[in-house]
């Protein structure tokens, strides 16, 4: 009996010696790409953030030296003085939470009930997320633009209307609308797959219990869908130093617009692009991942405390 | 018995009024896309001077737009991929280094294909390759690696693409298709999750049944896992085809001398002032960008809108 049960472990042994090995060589290759683009990379973003680099012209490379917190200074001032960049940035955070993500839970919903039309109504939302920003935005930008002013002309007499992308006090409010316009399809598909996950014995409990439909969208269906809701709610967090507005389909990389419009994501956008360039100063590397440092100081810990409250006190489908 | 009709019949007022309240306003809404759409197209085939005249929402004037009709527009396009190129210098760790080189259709076009297509693949297959190894071998490696992804997808690094840049730059990899293959080579991401919940529902019985008979892991994985996958696999890969298509930010950031189709037509009607192309012209452009993706969509529209669901996972 004992020499069965060793053939056996021995056999078992093999087994997971060969899952093993083809569980290794399988996982290689990526996790030393995963070595270097992330963790070698997170690694040396830290180093960079203390060091400034400059050129040296005799021998033709470049040379770097410790400088302390010198980048973190320069990028405190390049990204923490404006107010208007933090008010871009705020409004960008907040849009998609206020606005587009509700709009689209309603939408995902009338879809759900399968309401008139719901299929070519699911189909046609999508749409703006396979075609290219950068077409919608061209188009918003000439319809806003050229066909507005002649518009408000011709039919409304006013002749000194201006572009709405490039007008004084309508321009903020039209690069918002048009990222609210852009923003259903994104979450549609994710949010109809949480309805079509929740549980049917509950909606058909609840609707034996004479629940009409807003009661059965307020009481079964949003605390059905709380999950999903809550990873893009801490995604968003997660992203609130990423958003851009659109600006660069909406105006281009270096046009006045965009740097007057500019999310913190947006400008350290546009500094990465000219730090290719610029070693120095401002947009140097070091400057550059300072403030990246400093960003994750402040959003890794939000998002943790979020996440906990979150998962503390939201509702659940119990 | 009265008054419970009556109140049923109030419901059933109200849920009309919201649902079509909301018909209304869903329609409203792509109603106005495909506005944006049509007018876009039409306007294609307008002339620089028709627009000079004022005619930014009617249909091509006949004699203004003669040549703009017969697809003038769409004809001049072939200008925009004969540029010289971009020039780009930088320092890395071994001195001065410069990448440029001419911009022609067939470049564009290759870029266009590695980046959209090869690019996607690994972006569809690795998370699913991913994902299965870490359920179907539960060593306490997977469970690590599960909990370190969902970790990593929640806690944001900023601010790493000068770091990124400067790494591709020492390892000679910065402005290469090679280089953008490599750093495209992982199974992070939303769509591990994915993959994970998948893989997790389904039966082990069946890679089981084909150890019993002799089969490799690799052929268990290749012959019956991935193809078991194979829908939400074409799923991935369509949407991330579709994203790469689109990006022209990444390319502007890693491969500033390897234009795609969207990094041209951002070139040649953004990055310049306005004014400078005719409103023709650009919308021919954007067509060119945007015909071929509505085609592909129509196509694999269930494909594409197949239910994505995060599955089991708690945050």
């Amino acid at each position: 009996m004992s020499q069965s049960n060793t053939l056996r472990k021995k056999k078992m042994d093999m087994r997971t010696r060969r899952h093993l090995t083809f569980y290794i060589a399988m996982f290689i290759l990526p996790l030393i790409q995963f070595s270097i683009f992330y963790i070698f990379v997170n690694l040396s973003a830290i180093r960079n953030a203390f060091t400034t680099y400059e050129i040296d012209y005799k021998s033709n490379s470049l040379v770097s030296y410790f400088s302390g917190f010198e980048n973190f200074g320069l990028a405190w001032d390049l990204y923490a003085n404006s107010t208007y960049v933090w008010k871009t940035t705020l409004i960008s955070f907040l849009m998609p939470l206020v606005v587009s993500q509700p709009l689209t839970i309603i939408i995902s919903y009338y879809i759900f009930k399968k309401q008139p039309l719901a299929e070519f109504f699911k189909v046609m939302v999508f749409l703006p997320t396979v075609v290219s920003g950068l077409v919608f935005a061209l188009i918003f930008k000439y319809l806003t633009g050229e066909a507005y002013v002649q518009i408000m002309k011709d039919w409304f007499g006013r002749e000194d209307a201006e572009a709405l992308l490039y007008g004084e006090s309508t321009q903020l409010a039209t690069v918002v609308f048009f990222n609210v316009w852009m923003s259903f399809g994104s979450n549609l598909l994710l949010f109809s797959g949480a309805m079509n996950s929740v549980n049917e014995s509950v909606m058909e409990a609840a609707e034996i219990d004479g629940a009409n439909k807003l009661q059965e969208f307020f009481y079964v269906v949003l605390p059905g869908i709380f999950p999903t809701y809550k990873q893009l709610f801490i995604l968003s967090i997660a992203g609130v130093f990423s958003g851009q507005l659109s600006l660069m389909s909406l105006y281009g990389l270096h046009s006045d617009e965009t740097r007057k419009l500019a999310t913190i994501g947006m400008l350290f956008y546009m500094r990465t692009q000219g730090a290719k360039e610029w070693l120095v100063g401002g947009i140097s590397y070091g400057v550059l991942t300072a403030y990246g440092l400093m960003a994750t100081a402040v959003i890794l810990p939000t998002t943790l405390l979020v996440r906990r409250l979150l998962n503390k006190y939201g509702p659940s489908a119990d | 018995m009265a008054k419970k009709k009556v109140k049923m019949k109030s419901k059933s007022i109200a849920e009309k009024v919201f649902f079509s309240v909301l018909f209304v306003i869903i329609s409203i809404y792509i109603l106005s896309i495909l506005y944006s759409l049509c007018w876009g197209f039409m306007t294609s085939f307008k002339s620089r001077l028709d627009w000079r005249m004022g005619n930014y929402l009617g249909f091509p004037d006949a004699e203004y737009s003669k040549d703009a009709i017969r697809f003038g527009n769409y004809k001049e396009l072939g200008d925009i991929f004969k540029y010289k190129g971009t020039n780009v210098s930088f320092y890395s760790a071994f001195g001065r280094i410069t990448h440029s080189g001419a911009v022609t259709f067939g470049k564009v076009l290759l870029n266009t294909v590695v980046i959209t297509v090869v690019t996607a693949a690994e972006n569809a297959l690795l998370p699913a390759i991913g994902a299965y190894l870490c359920v179907r071998f539960p060593f306490k490696f997977s469970k690590f690696l599960y909990t370190f992804l969902l970790l990593l997808m929640t806690l944001p690094i900023v601010g790493t693409y000068p770091t990124e840049i400067a790494v591709l730059r020492t390892l000679g990899l910065y402005d290469t298709l090679y280089g953008f293959l490599i750093q495209n080579f992982h199974f992070t991401g939303l769509y591990f999750f994915i993959f994970y919940a998948f893989f997790e529902g389904m039966s082990n019985s069946y890679a089981e049944a084909a150890e019993i008979d002799g089969a490799s892991q690799f052929r268990i994985m290749t012959t019956i896992a991935l193809p078991l996958a194979g829908k939400l696999i074409l799923t991935v890969w369509l949407l991330k085809m579709v994203g790469h298509w689109n990006d022209y930010q990444t390319i502007l950031l890693y491969l500033p001398t390897r234009a795609t189709f969207a990094y041209v037509v951002y070139r040649s009607f953004l990055s310049t002032l306005d004014g400078d192309q005719p409103t023709g012209k650009v919308m021919a452009g954007l067509m060119v960008l945007a015909i071929p993706l509505i085609i592909f969509f129509i196509a694999f529209k269930d494909k594409l809108m197949g239910d994505l669901s995060l599955g089991g996972v708690k945050g």
